[in-house]
């Protein structure tokens, strides 16, 4: 009897080792919260950052979002969510929107569009270059044609200063985008779209991947009601 | 009748063996059920009452199986089924129920990460919080959780059946 039921317990046992083991492993750290070290700070103080940001910076809401713009997810929260948080948040001066590079290793023009939305930022259009990027990624994700792309969507000589603004100041766009990545790192941001929203000096990570519009809707509209 | 064969006085004793198992096995699905509504509710050092849902549909919806508005319900009432099922399960009421529907709820978790897996969606699972992804690591911690679910369902069957014989 005793042997009998010997194997039963072993079986239980065994299966709950196993599910403490493995939700103890697969367990990810905590994500940090995403206060600029003291390093950073003195790092971003020594070389210009280009300011990737649409709205009021003094707007209740601070929505930072890690984007890459060649990767597909992004370009689907930038139709699907971002825009209408433009619209209904950020021009009514709910939300300050703030892009974070983080292009990722396995889409080889990410770093050259990124490259492009810095040297825009300088003149007050990286809107406008966002949204060029992301609504005609196919149109330059395969053959990294993104000045040929863009080009159409600015006026000439607006777009030769861009361009020309890039060129002259490759290695500190460079270096602004790695203090991108490096923040992102920081913060354990893992997949792009990424986005914290911050607000009431708390800082809270979405789940990764993007989020739907109405969801994020809703939790605007109870951040704004406190 | 074969249940007369059984002779009193190895009766109890055989008995509590398969109780006591069950017993460990209910309260530990029990307090990981609990866990999961904890971790769900408190997160980022704070309580979140009254913004949970918020994150939880969020994590929800990435799964892209049911509609937005789902989400959102399914969000606001889980962690608290979650906190009742593992209550329920610790103390031992209606446990043969409390199994089944324990049993049911993993199955759904289990459907939910397997057809995210198939789809390589990276998204986060949303089961112990916000901060781990869906990956074979998940899905082996809630198929295990299922069969812990099973075998005190099943357990709690054979043990009422066992009790029924026994008084007739």
């Amino acid at each position: 009897m005793k042997s009998r039921l010997a194997r039963p317990a072993g079986f239980l046992m065994w299966i709950a080792l196993c599910a403490l083991a493995s939700s103890a492993i697969a367990r990810e750290p905590q994500t940090k919260p995403p206060a600029t070290s003291a390093k950073t700070t003195a790092a971003a103080a020594a070389n210009p950052t280009f300011v990737k940001a649409i709205g009021n910076p003094s707007a209740p809401i601070t929505m930072e979002v890690f984007g890459d713009f060649q990767c597909p997810a992004c370009r689907g929260f930038f139709e699907g969510t971002t825009k209408q948080v433009i619209d209904d948040y950020v021009i009514p001066g709910k939300v300050y929107l703030v892009h974070r590079d983080f292009p990722l290793e396995m889409h080889p023009y990410a770093r050259q569009a990124a490259r492009l939305a810095n040297a825009a930022a300088e003149f007050g259009k990286f809107e406008a270059m966002e949204r060029a990027l992301y609504d005609h990624q196919d149109d330059w994700s395969t053959k990294g044609n993104i000045d040929e792309v863009v080009a159409s969507y600015f006026p000439p000589v607006e777009f030769k200063k861009i361009e020309s603004f890039e060129s002259q100041h490759m290695n500190e766009i460079n270096a602004s985008i790695e203090r991108d990545r490096a923040m992102g790192t920081q913060r354990n941001v893992n997949q792009t779209p990424t986005v914290y929203i911050t607000s009431h000096g708390k800082t809270e990570a979405l789940p990764g991947g993007g989020v739907d519009y109405k969801l994020l809707k809703s939790y605007f509209d109870y951040l704004l009601r406190q | 009748m074969a249940t007369t064969a059984i002779s009193p006085e190895t009766a109890p004793r055989t008995a509590a063996w398969p109780r006591t198992l069950l017993m460990v096995g209910r309260v530990l699905l029990g307090l990981i059920f609990v866990i999961a509504a904890y971790t769900k509710l408190h997160f980022d050092g704070a309580w979140h009452f009254g913004d949970y849902h918020f994150f939880f549909a969020m994590a929800i919806d990435s799964y892209k199986l049911v509609p937005t508005t789902l989400a959102e319900w399914m969000a606001r009432s889980l962690p608290w089924v979650e906190l009742i099922l593992g209550v329920t399960l610790i103390s031992g009421v209606a446990l043969r129920w409390a199994g089944l529907f324990a049993s049911g709820l993993m199955t759904v978790f289990i459907v939910a990460m397997v057809h995210a897996y198939v789809l390589k969606l990276e998204i986060m699972c949303g089961c112990f919080g916000n901060n781990e992804k869906v990956g074979p690591l998940t899905l082996i911690r809630d198929s295990s959780l299922l069969v812990l679910a099973l075998a005190v369902t099943v357990g709690a069957f054979l043990i009422k059946k066992r009790r029924d014989t026994v008084s007739s």
